[in-house]
């Protein structure tokens, strides 16, 4: 669990044990680790690229003037939970938007793009069959994740891909660390059965 | 059910799912395409930029807002609102305009116009004496 290749910014007790002293890590150094991740938070939630762009901004934006003086171990929970409060405020703008305009499509705006990306790319390897099929895999379960409820994908991201503990999830959602565990094991058992159902692998 | 891509010797049935979604999530953001990443890149300098510019700005919103959810302003705002606009309303001026000293005028007028205002308040006077007179 809590797959970190691509961070910087890790909670693991072993790596805080064997790392050398760094410098103080700055605000844009953090935004620049936390982003693609965050993107694909937005992405998911909000379904484009536009608005998962000014999600991540506003997010930015937000915790950068109010929150720069904390110390850089609380940014990552404290923008994970001005993203989730960005997000639901865009899903209840856009319940009224779609109450108000519900004879036009609001989708139809140049900047539109669908979420996920359908097609799956492939690297060169030894073995490009084995590889073709991970690539498949890789790009279902992407496209899988978008088929759960906002707060189980919240989880999921947050517990396995950030690497965030239970408790820290459950500050960030606003809930319980048992709705957390509830809502990570209804994602898993979830994404298990689309898996097998659409690719007939059994985990 | 087993995948057909097991019988090649994959080890994709062997991981857990969760490693599938951070895998498939790792490779989808290390795979974000040029135009996504200049726009991250201008979004998070959009917010590095706001932050150094915001604290001006909010500053005074927010210390006025402050200020004014405070009991007393809260109350005495709008009472010396009330009251300011009432003496406006109501407000009659009563001073008059002080006479000109009559060195200043014997000074600065001519003789001529002087006799001709004192001409001037006699028939004035006459005709005031006169009006009272019918009534």
């Amino acid at each position: 669990m809590g797959s970190m290749t691509s961070s910087t910014i890790t909670t693991r007790e072993d790596d805080a044990e064997v790392a050398p002293v760094s410098p103080p890590l700055t605000m844009e150094a953090f935004l620049a680790d936390i982003e693609k991740r965050a993107y694909h938070m937005a992405a998911y939630a909000a379904g484009s690229h536009a608005d998962a762009l000014d999600l991540l901004q506003d997010s930015m934006i937000k915790l950068v003037t109010s929150y720069s003086d904390r110390p850089p171990a609380e940014w990552k929970p404290l923008f994970y939970k001005i993203l989730k409060n960005c997000i639901r405020d865009w899903h209840r703008r856009q319940k009224v938007k779609n109450l108000l305009f519900f004879w036009s499509n609001t989708r139809a705006d140049e900047g539109y793009e669908e979420w996920p990306p359908t097609t799956a790319k492939s690297d060169d390897s030894e073995n490009p069959e084995a590889e073709m099929a991970r690539s498949q895999h890789q790009a279902a379960a992407l496209k899988h994740m978008a088929q759960l409820s906002e707060k189980q994908r919240q989880c999921l991201l947050l517990r396995s891909w950030e690497g965030l503990s239970t408790a820290q999830t459950a500050d960030v959602m606003g809930c319980s660390e048992g709705s957390v565990k509830t809502h990570y094991s209804r994602a898993i058992a979830k994404m298990r059965k689309l898996m097998e159902v659409d690719h007939e692998i059994s985990f | 059910m087993k995948s057909p891509s097991s019988h090649q010797g994959g080890t994709e049935q062997g991981e857990d799912i969760e490693q599938l979604i951070n895998s498939a999530l790792d490779q989808s953001a290390d795979n974000l395409s040029e135009r996504v990443l200049a726009d991250l890149a201008q979004t998070r300098n959009r917010a590095l930029r706001a932050g150094h510019e915001e604290p001006a700005a909010t500053n005074f919103a927010e210390s006025l807002s402050q200020w004014i959810i405070q009991p007393l302003p809260r109350v005495a705002v709008p009472v010396v609102a009330v009251v300011a606009v009432a003496v406006s309303l109501n407000y009659i001026w009563t001073e008059t305009i002080p006479p000109l000293s009559l060195a200043m005028v014997a000074e600065e007028m001519p003789t001529e116009d002087l006799s001709l205002l004192e001409d001037l308040e006699f028939v004035t006077w006459l005709a005031e004496n006169e009006q009272d007179m019918r009534l």
